[in-house]
């Protein structure tokens, strides 16, 4: 039996018809341009990264910039001015506690001056030699008399002397010149 | 040299607080001289310029405004500069309004009224009773005239009374300020003292003329609100009513400043000390409206 010789055209039609079959729609062109955009930028990325990897050189350049680093911030928290506008952590000296008042130290102020004349109680406690601010502060503390941290001497004592002693005494005073003259 | 009387009929409305501030403030801000005198026996003033130790030496040594009217009752003479207590306010020891002098009171000026009123004259005729009337109103009057080249303010605080020690304050003076919290009861009573004053002025000229005196009578040099009651800013409904109401009554005779509500006053009290010596935010706060209170108040009452 005879093989049957195929038309060319025939051929060349089948061919093309197998051909066209192979060929992608466009939604496949256009995904497969997608890709390869997607591939472009990560090896362009990658590129760039290799590009900016540190190289030996670079390391020794670096150890030493830090060790300037290292020194730099060591003197500076010796500076406290300097180390506060750096933000760094200084070791603040524990602050100095103010001797506590005693109130007994107020009451035995108070039995010590309280039969004096009032003149001279204001020249006692005037007197920065023989009571201390501390001692002043207890005394007013002891007879309620409110007074301010920073408060001066002379206030204290005018406050003292006037409120704690001189006012008391004068209304003592007139209290028994009524009394008398009632009697 | 002015002398104002500070009075009001009513007690606690600031006369004694008012007059001694305006006269703190007329020394402090502007360097004029003041002499202050207490002739309400209550003492208020004196005890805001001194403690009572202080004024009982003063007392002892010198005499108080009792003293004066004591040598009248008596027929004795009497130098008024014996019982002027050159700049009384101290702190510490220290003497703090140099150039505010002080005539003290004294409690026992309750009685010397009646002394007063029970010194007669000696005969019935009309020209010896006139003349005994002017005497008993001008026994101050008189006293003061000797210092007329020392002050330029004499600031009297009177007693809630007319009896005849106010009313020698008023026959001293050449005006009268009225302090008044602005309500109804401090209030109610400005008219009636303000015919009471007139009337005793009438009668003072009267009996001048008799006497052939020449007298100068007061007249009302302004009326002080105190104490006035804020909300927040702004003063309260009740209180900006009676003001208002107060300065239509009396036109231009009301002070634009006045104090408000608060307690820089006892502060300043205890300590026997002006509010503008003291730095709490509360005496501050009264001490720039007294501060303002005095201005106005040389503006309506020049020195001379």
């Amino acid at each position: 039996m005879t093989k049957k010789k195929r038309d060319p055209l025939t051929e060349l039609a089948e061919n093309l018809s197998r051909m066209m079959q192979g060929l992608p729609s466009i939604t496949e062109r256009e995904a497969v341009v997608r890709n390869i955009d997607t591939i472009i930028k990560y090896l362009q990325e990658l590129r760039d990264r290799i590009g900016h990897l540190p190289t030996s050189e670079d390391g020794e350049k670096l150890l030493a910039a830090s060790k300037v680093l290292v020194e730099f911030l060591e003197s500076a928290k010796k500076n406290p001015a300097l180390a506060i506008a750096l933000g760094l952590k200084t070791k603040v000296p524990p602050k100095k506690k103010e001797a506590p008042i005693s109130p007994q130290g107020g009451e035995r102020l108070f039995r010590e001056i309280q039969h004096l004349p009032t003149e001279q109680i204001q020249t006692k406690l005037l007197d920065y030699k023989e009571v201390t601010m501390d001692d002043l502060r207890a005394l007013a503390t002891h007879l309620g008399i409110k007074y301010e941290q920073r408060i001066k001497r002379q206030e204290l004592v005018d406050r003292i002397v006037k409120i704690g002693f001189a006012n008391v005494r004068g209304y003592k005073a007139l209290r028994s010149e009524e009394e008398s003259k009632k009697e | 040299m002015k002398v104002v009387s500070f009075i009001n009929y009513k007690g606690g409305v600031g006369k004694s607080t008012t007059c001694y501030h305006i006269g703190c403030a007329l020394v402090l801000d502007h360097g004029m001289r003041v002499l202050l005198v207490d002739v309400d026996p209550q003492t208020n003033l004196t005890f805001l310029c001194s403690t009572y130790e202080r004024w009982e030496d003063f007392r002892t040594t010198h005499g108080t405004l009792e003293s004066l009217y004591k040598a009248h009752v008596e027929d004795k003479s009497f130098d008024i500069k014996n019982i002027i207590w050159g700049s009384p306010i101290e702190k510490a020891g220290r003497k703090v309004v140099e150039g505010l002098d002080l005539i003290p009171s004294d409690v026992r000026l309750l009685t010397i009224d009646l002394d007063l009123q029970l010194k007669t004259p000696s005969s019935n005729d009309l020209a010896t009773v006139a003349e005994h009337y002017v005497k008993q109103r001008t026994i101050l009057k008189r006293s003061l005239a000797t210092l007329e080249d020392e002050y330029d303010y004499v600031l009297i605080d009177c007693p809630p009374n007319l009896y005849l020690v106010t009313q020698n304050a008023l026959a001293a003076s050449d005006f009268y300020v009225v302090t008044a919290l602005p309500d109804h009861l401090s209030t109610v009573g400005l008219s009636i003292l303000e015919e009471r004053v007139e009337k005793l002025n009438k009668d003072l000229r009267n009996a001048s003329g008799i006497a052939s005196h020449e007298v100068k009578t007061p007249t009302l040099g302004g009326i002080i609100f105190v104490r006035v009651r804020l909300g927040g800013s702004r003063i309260t409904n009740v209180h900006d009513r009676k003001m208002r109401e107060i300065q239509r009554e009396y036109p231009e005779k009301v002070f634009d400043n006045y104090t408000t509500e608060g307690i820089g006053y006892s502060e300043a009290a205890e300590r026997a000390l002006p509010v503008f010596l003291l730095s709490s935010p509360n005496t501050q706060r009264v001490a720039d409206q007294y501060r303002d209170i005095a201005a106005e108040f040389i503006r309506r009452i020049p020195a001379s």
